[in-house]
């Protein structure tokens, strides 16, 4: 039973539930409550998505399918953009994606970690790692966007200086 | 009578977690809330959880080579603030792993730029004490603890934390 029909709205008189008027074209008036209640109910039962923060819902949203995010701005210049948490299971797939770009020829190289939380130091090592590789083949990479968690990550680890790390994508491209 | 000037203590919560690193975001946010309801502060809460997270890597990859079949015991023992001190958390994590002589597990030196071996480094420079110890027959047992800051002394966002460095430490 949809949980917000079953509760006793005397009990509860300012939990409001809304429903849509019409549903594919038929006024709620002449559906079953149950149908109404499965196709409109915004109750948190019904759509446990509304009852979680704006972090969590994309930690929800953003499986290890869409953990990576590669955008080309312009010719030479690549950027990567993890979805989520950088931490001992996800980082591999970070390692991969920017193995599978830093090669000769290409300019610049942008991680965007404007999305990611947290990082543990499996993820600083797939960095540290990138950053020799980029500087082999001569390439510059940035790090841009990093959110204060992050960042302190990085100071603890004392890794802060040997990075380059921009406020944004801008800023790396201009730089 | 004289009221004794300790943490209120709560019973502590205790979970059996697989060595599997996917639910090492589990494991974390247990301890980022609990250490938030205990007084901690964001970014604080974010550095505890990366210690524990630390902490449980280097079981699964050191411990037991990467079996994500294996036991790990996490218990956590909040300690709530009151009127005469702030409260604190401790994190004790036991596993069935080979045991090692705790003198050897030591961080390496940071100004050698190299990828990987953070561990333990984060896990001394965020909490206040940390033990390794073996654990009876089998396995390692680590204890940390972190006491929560005077409110008027808690670190801002973005700003570093004003505590002890790590030599300045009691830890064995």
């Amino acid at each position: 039973m949809p949980h917000e029909l079953g509760k006793d709205r005397r009990a509860r008189p300012q939990r409001s539930v809304k429903f849509p008027d019409t549903i594919m074209g038929t006024p709620r008036l002449f559906l079953p409550r149950a149908v109404v209640a499965l196709a409109g109910c915004t109750c948190t039962v019904c759509r446990p998505e509304r009852a979680l923060t704006g972090q969590r819902r994309d930690m929800m949203a953003s499986s290890d399918n869409d953990f990576i995010r590669t955008e080309l701005p312009t010719s030479g210049v690549v950027v990567i953009s993890p979805t989520n948490d950088v931490d001992m299971s996800r980082s591999p797939i970070l390692r991969a994606a920017i193995k599978g770009k830093l090669k000769k020829g290409l300019d610049r190289m942008i991680i965007d970690l404007c999305e990611v939380q947290y990082m543990d130091s499996s993820g600083l090592a797939t960095l540290v790692e990138a950053m020799r590789i980029a500087k082999n083949e001569s390439v510059s990479l940035h790090l841009v966007s990093m959110t204060p968690k992050v960042r302190a990550i990085f100071e603890i680890a004392r890794l802060d200086a040997f990075f380059s790390i921009k406020d944004s994508r801008q800023e790396a491209l201009d730089s | 009578m004289k009221k004794a000037a300790q943490h209120t203590e709560v019973k502590p919560i205790k979970i059996e977690l697989v060595s599997d690193p996917m639910y090492l975001c589990g494991a974390r946010e247990l301890v980022s809330c609990i250490a938030h309801r205990v007084g901690f502060g964001d970014i604080e809460c974010s550095k505890i959880a990366l210690a524990l997270d630390e902490a449980m890597c280097n079981i699964i990859r050191h411990g037991y080579q990467r079996q994500t079949d294996r036991p790990i015991w996490l218990t956590i023992y909040p300690q709530k603030p009151d009127e005469m001190s702030f409260g604190g958390i401790e994190i004790v994590i036991e596993d069935e792993a080979k045991q090692i002589n705790p003198d050897t597990i030591i961080g390496r030196d940071l100004s050698d730029i190299k990828p990987g071996g953070l561990g333990v480094h984060i896990m001394r420079e965020v909490m206040d004490k940390v033990v390794f110890e073996k654990r009876g027959s089998k396995g390692m047992r680590l204890r940390m603890s972190k006491s929560a800051p005077r409110p008027d002394h808690a670190p801002r966002i973005g700003q570093r934390s004003s505590g002890p460095t790590p030599t300045q430490r009691q830890v064995s």
